[in-house]
């Protein structure tokens, strides 16, 4: 129990600090949000009261030191400010983008570590077979390809040559409908961006779970198994069991970092989730909307971290020993 | 008997519900790259021109623009005092709020008065010193100086805000509801998701121009290099490009049109006037002489292009001149202007070298854009190595405001409508650091641009703004290397638009003007 407090502890001084670097990460960026108020203005210069006016509400006015003190405050309070450009609450943002991302994600990680274990665990039962070899180069291929080309190539065939599927959004535009129909309209968009990351995502699901699962096919105790006559089934769960930790924990780290990490799929796609939201407030240097998104990733992926170990710490004795 | 006739006759001939009377279309989508804000004058986005441009169809001005010019809008007639100073606007009696209340010359001055509070940020107001209201439907626009432009820069832009929704909100950016986006424009926002950046406004059937046609438009996000893509496969009813191979693309379409507008984008480059290196004068002329900006145009246009006037004021306006120094397109002439500055390849290997004998080397600050690359091509033929430097446009406007650079490339809207955007693009007096670094040092330059604001003589303005170009082309602050159409793709089959003359607002080439989605149309 001290253990896990101790634990926890070092997770909450992790938080604090990433809390304080979330503040200066995004002032390190160049420009500022008033030149990027100037430069998309779509005119070139903008009256001069009229920056005054914006300086004054975006804060900057006002020495950075009293910026820090006041963001600390707000955060102290749970309040993660407002948006500089849309003058919205940046939960409000984060709260309206996070599902989409959250279910785009969890379902393309899902499939793609269900998919990549069946594949990876197919592959390591036929160690030196030419199909599994096959497999292996085709998914090596697979996963040099970049996002963007994947996404594309889905959008020119299944989006505009066949017109299977919707080539971006992440609904039909003010489609009507109860709850059957949304959720279907909903999946229909994300079939193409879920295919993209799903592409991108299998190889490497494939090749852990190969690599983790081929040297315990061997192992003296899977050889005892199979002599004691049992059933296949069963000895591919003994062999699981020894190899799945780092499967759990990359499906883990891939859904934390997917909070940010779908930006290209998102801008491609025009999806509306934490990606595109990313992506708009760099652009505009929106401040507190930067701070909030990587405050919300970080969360989550020490969240997950900690998930990870205690589960790990669960499940496999091996990692009971050492701690 | 008869009556119950008339009233079946009606009743079959009426619309049954869900369905739109014939001549009128049920809605009509459009695409554009960002989301655009909440749509009222104070939450609206600035990053760039969509948000104004849709704020358009919710909220009226004093006058408004057609295909050929300024016309009576809210106000059905308009004169200035003869000194300049005043603007008196007769309101039409017919025009009513969304909300069925009426509005009134007390509307017009609280408007104006509430954004000396709460500036709408597209436009400066700052010189109107006061509204007097004479009665209902009469007011007087005071300002604190001459300013030729105010029927187009101010009248036709300033949206006209109701007082009694907004006279008791102190903080405007914040108000984002949907009975705070009241306006007596042809269309209500009845819906926004921020998420999406998706609206749909419906037509305000009381309109005082009579029942908009289109009964709604829908605005989606699309990518800008997929707009096509959507308007070829049905998902919006019109999307841009800035190429002209839409024109032979579409061509030929059964009901895909293609609207053209005029030059209203620059791509221009920016020069430093406070470094040693774009300081001097004939450095830049040599830049000017080196760059085939024909070439640039055609190949960034994929077409004949526009290439850009030394003056600035691209050859399409009434305001253009001629006369201006024109530099043609002259390697030999750039290569002399440099030797007379000193720089010369003394070791023989195609560079320039400068009088230290170290290589002539200029850096060049730009996005991601191929005209970089074709710049630094043409610079290297005459012996200059240019050293590009690829930034994204936030990062460009700040190396500006703080003069860290020595030639800026950039592409943005405003070359059209009333020219007075020289004074405020070159002077740096309405304008603001943003602008350091190409500010005229010319006190003819500075003088002629006060005078021209305040020169109520179309004539007269005329030489100002003549001289004014001709100085630009001497002193080159910048070069301005082509201009850019947008090519509209829409469907024909739903709505009508057109190029509004000298673009919408104060020079936006974008194609939803309201009067596209009218009875009588442009």
């Amino acid at each position: 129990m001290t253990d896990l407090r101790a634990h926890v502890a070092r997770y909450l001084v992790l938080l604090a600090v990433v809390a304080v670097v979330n503040f200066f990460l995004p002032r390190v960026l160049p420009g500022s949000p008033l030149s990027a108020a100037v430069a998309g203005s779509g005119l070139p210069v903008l009256p001069s009261a009229t920056l005054d006016r914006l300086r004054e509400g975006y804060d900057l006015n006002r020495p950075m030191r009293e910026q820090f003190v006041r963001y600390l405050r707000r955060l102290g309070q749970g309040d993660l400010g407002r948006s500089i450009s849309t003058h919205r609450p940046v939960s409000a943002l984060i709260a309206e983008r996070l599902p989409w991302t959250v279910g785009l994600a969890g379902v393309a990680i899902a499939a793609a570590a269900l998919a990549g274990l069946a594949i990876g665990t197919w592959s390591a039962m036929r160690p030196g077979s030419r199909t599994a070899q096959a497999a292996g180069t085709l998914v090596i291929g697979l996963g040099a390809l970049p996002e963007f080309l994947i996404a594309m190539g889905c959008i020119i065939v299944f989006g505009v040559r066949w017109r299977l599927f919707p080539t971006g959004g992440g609904m039909t535009p003010f489609g009507g409908g109860g709850a059957a129909r949304w959720l279907a309209d909903v999946a229909w968009h994300a079939a193409l961006p879920a295919v993209t990351l799903v592409a991108a995502l299998l190889p490497v699901f494939v090749l852990v779970s190969r690599n983790a699962l081929a040297p315990v096919m061997d192992a003296t105790f899977l050889v005892v198994a199979r002599a004691k006559g049992l059933r296949p089934r069963r000895i591919l769960w003994h062999a699981w069991r020894n190899a799945m930790s780092p499967v759990l924990t990359l499906s883990g780290l891939r859904l934390a970092t997917l909070v940010t990490g779908v930006v290209v799929v998102e801008r491609i796609f025009a999806y509306p989730g934490m990606g595109m939201l990313l992506v708009e407030a760099v652009a505009r240097r929106d401040y507190p909307v930067i701070q909030g998104i990587l405050l919300v990733s970080s969360v989550a992926v020490l969240t997950v971290v900690f998930l990870l170990e205690l589960l790990a710490y669960r499940l496999d004795p091996r990692v009971r020993e050492q701690t | 008997m008869r009556p119950l006739v008339l009233i079946l006759a009606l009743a079959l001939l009426a619309p049954a519900p869900g369905q739109t009377a014939p001549g009128l279309t049920p809605a009509v989508r459009l695409a554009w790259w960002t989301d655009a804000g909440f749509l009222t004058p104070f939450a609206v986005s600035i990053l760039g021109p969509a948000g104004v441009t849709r704020l358009t169809l919710i909220y009226d001005t004093l006058v408004w623009k057609d295909g050929r010019g300024v016309i009576p809008w809210l106000a059905a007639s308009w004169r200035a005092s003869p000194d300049g100073t005043a603007y008196v606007f007769t309101l039409r009696s017919d025009v009513r709020w969304h909300d069925g209340r009426p509005l009134t010359a007390r509307d017009v001055r609280f408007s104006f008065e509430y954004y000396r509070r709460h500036p709408f940020r597209w436009i400066d107001t700052s010189m109107v010193d006061g509204v007097e209201v004479r009665d209902r439907r009469t007011i007087v626009i005071r300002l604190a100086r001459r300013y030729a432009p105010f029927i187009e820069n101010v009248a036709a832009t300033v949206p006209i805000i109701p007082a009694h929704v907004w006279q008791a909100i102190e903080h405007p950016e914040q108000a984002q509801t949907l009975a705070a986006a009241v306006g007596s424009g042809p269309y209500r926002l009845v819906e926004y998701r921020p998420e999406s950046g998706q609206y749909r406004l419906v037509a305000f059937d009381d309109y005082f121009r009579g029942r908009p046609q289109v009964r709604e438009i829908q605005y989606v996000v699309i990518p800008q290099e997929r707009q096509m893509l959507a308007v070829q496969s049905g998902q919006v009813d019109a999307g841009v490009t800035t190429t002209r191979d839409a024109l032979a693309l579409f061509a030929g379409h059964p009901y895909l049109r293609v609207l053209e507008t005029e030059p209203l984008s620059i791509a221009r480059l920016v020069f430093n006037l406070d470094h040693s290196l774009t300081g001097q004068r004939g450095f830049r002329q040599a830049v000017a002489y080196a760059l085939d900006r024909q070439r640039i145009a055609d190949t960034a246009t994929r077409g004949p292009g526009i290439a850009g006037n030394p003056g600035v004021v691209p050859p399409t306006s009434a305001w253009f001149n001629p006369g201006v120094r024109r530099y043609p397109y002259d390697p030999a002439t750039a290569r002399g202007l440099l030797r007379e500055l000193g720089y010369i390849d003394r070791d023989g290997d195609g560079w320039l070298e400068q009088r230290d004998g170290t290589r002539l080397v200029v850096g060049l600050v730009a996005g991601p854009t191929a005209d970089a690359e074709v710049i630094r091509q043409m610079l290297k033929d005459v012996g200059i190595e240019v050293r590009v430097r690829t930034v994204d446009p936030a990062t460009r406007a700040q190396l500006a405001a703080e003069g860290r650079f020595e030639m800026l490339y950039t592409t943005h809207i405003g070359s059209g409508g009333d020219p007075d955007y020289l004074r405020t693009w070159f002077t740096g007096a309405a304008a603001n650091e943003f602008a350091s670094g190409s500010v005229m040092r010319s006190p003819e330059f500075v003088r002629l641009a006060a005078l021209q604001l305040a020169e109520l003589d179309p004539a007269r303005r005329r030489a100002h703004v003549d001289r004014m170009q001709a100085l630009l082309s001497d002193e080159m602050p910048t070069l301005t290397l082509y201009y850019r159409r947008f090519f509209w793709v829409y469907d024909g089959r739903k709505f009508a638009p057109f190029a509004t003359q000298g673009g919408l607002l104060n020079g936006i080439p974008l194609l939803d003007n309201k009067l596209a989605f009218l009875p009588g149309g442009r």
